[in-house]
């Protein structure tokens, strides 16, 4: 019987995934679990990328560990990496300004703001 | 669906009957503000009165050579940075700093004092900021009402914690503005306790009113607009240069209102920005205050 072929669907990315103590995760890590408190209300989805202020807050919520993304290409340091840290900055500002890109004041402050904190890196 | 002002009224009454022991003015600021209003008090009396606390001359003096004031020749006593900077002004720097001191002790895990207190300093300094560019007087005035605009969460938080948790609960899972959680779960805003606890001060009419109003400067008293038009660009300004938190993680949208008395243009927006981020940088060693 004649071998079909590989189609792309019927390959698997396998992300590999590890749990980690808080205290070994770094700005960067991307976790790949939903993180919850111990009543099971969510605190951040899975997907988010820890910041040194995301760490701290997890900390005094009091969670102790989190499962991360092991995949090099997702442990970059956006605190060393100025690409990235320009990515974050954006994305930051993205999501505080999520309401507001349809209007022309705000987006142009959205835009004043990335320009300026950019420019402080 | 927002309150109508009969029942926001009702709603406030109730809470300030609930705040057991709403909290008082701080000794200091009743001295002080009893000196002010005498005309006969000079530079020497009011020195007299902040040096009887010896924590506070110091604190009024590192704030007087701070690079946030630019003098060029050190100021050694208090009564000299009376004269120098006017009672208004040291007035000023004594309500910020004992205000700060009143409230360094809560904690709360989901209400970071820290990120507060920088979201505060951000706004003030904003505010300031904007003050000059727009050529407003009372710069000192437009600083503290931005230091202070954001007062009521911690009151709310002392005084209604349970209520402010789940409305800072509210805010992190519906990623809203903290003011709309506070409006679904006790009905007012951290804007109008602020203004009725400022207001049980004696801070002046025009503070009182600029806290009120900073998320809906539409409706500021005549005469208050400006100063209220100012600390609510000023908000928006801290929150979009991501310095410190206020327990959100939205920004409001500027309202046309304030706008439009704020006498700017989309283009001067890069260049605002860049003032005021120099001026949130010369006025953050106020967090020192808090350490």
């Amino acid at each position: 019987m004649p071998s079909r072929r590989f189609a792309p669907w019927d390959c698997a990315i396998i992300v590999p995934v590890r749990l980690v103590r808080l205290d070994e995760t770094k700005p960067g890590h991307r976790v790949s679990r939903d993180v919850t408190d111990a009543r099971g209300s969510l605190l951040f989805k899975s997907g988010t990328m820890l910041t040194f202020e995301l760490i701290q807050k997890l900390k005094g919520w009091k969670i102790t560990h989190v499962f991360i993304d092991d995949t090099p290409s997702q442990i970059i340091d956006p605190s060393q990496n100025p690409v990235a840290r320009a990515m974050a900055i954006d994305r930051d500002l993205d999501r505080i300004f999520a309401d507001c890109s349809a209007h022309p004041i705000m987006s142009r402050l959205r835009d004043a703001a990335s320009t300026y904190l950019k420019g402080r890196m | 669906m927002g309150l109508a002002p009969a029942q926001i009224e009702e709603r406030l009454k109730r809470i300030a009957d609930e705040i057991v022991g709403l909290p008082t003015l701080p000794p200091m600021l009743a001295k002080m503000n009893q000196l002010m209003s005498d005309a006969q008090a000079s530079a020497a009396d009011v020195a007299k009165v902040i040096s009887s606390d010896p924590a506070l001359a110091s604190k009024v003096l590192r704030v007087v050579n701070s690079a946030f004031y630019g003098l060029s020749n050190r100021v050694t006593t208090v009564t000299h940075a009376i004269v120098i900077l006017g009672f208004n002004t040291i007035r000023n720097i004594v309500l910020g700093s004992t205000i700060f001191d009143s409230f360094k002790t809560d904690t709360n895990t989901l209400f970071d004092r820290t990120q507060f207190w920088k979201h505060s300093i951000a706004c003030g300094a904003a505010a300031r900021s904007l003050g000059k560019r727009l050529g407003q007087q009372h710069l000192e005035e437009l600083f503290v009402a931005g230091l202070l605009h954001d007062i009521g969460k911690l009151i709310a938080d002392r005084h209604l914690h349970d209520q402010f948790v789940q409305a800072l609960t509210v805010a992190r899972d519906r990623d809203c503005l903290l003011y709309q959680a506070e409006q679904e779960v006790f009905g007012v805003t951290h804007a109008e306790i602020g203004a009725l606890v400022l207001g049980k001060w004696n801070l002046s009419k025009g503070m009182v009113e600029v806290v009120r109003c900073h998320h809906n400067p539409s409706v500021a008293a005549e005469g208050t607009r400006v100063a209220t038009a100012i600390v609510h660009f000023a908000d928006i300004l801290a929150r979009a240069l991501r310095v410190g938190s206020g327990g959100d993680r939205r920004i409001p949208i500027v309202s046309q209102a304030a706008w439009s008395l704020l006498n700017l243009e989309t283009e001067d927006l890069e260049e605002v920005v860049g003032e005021v981020g120099a001026e949130i940088d010369r006025a953050m060693f106020f967090l020192d205050f808090i350490r």
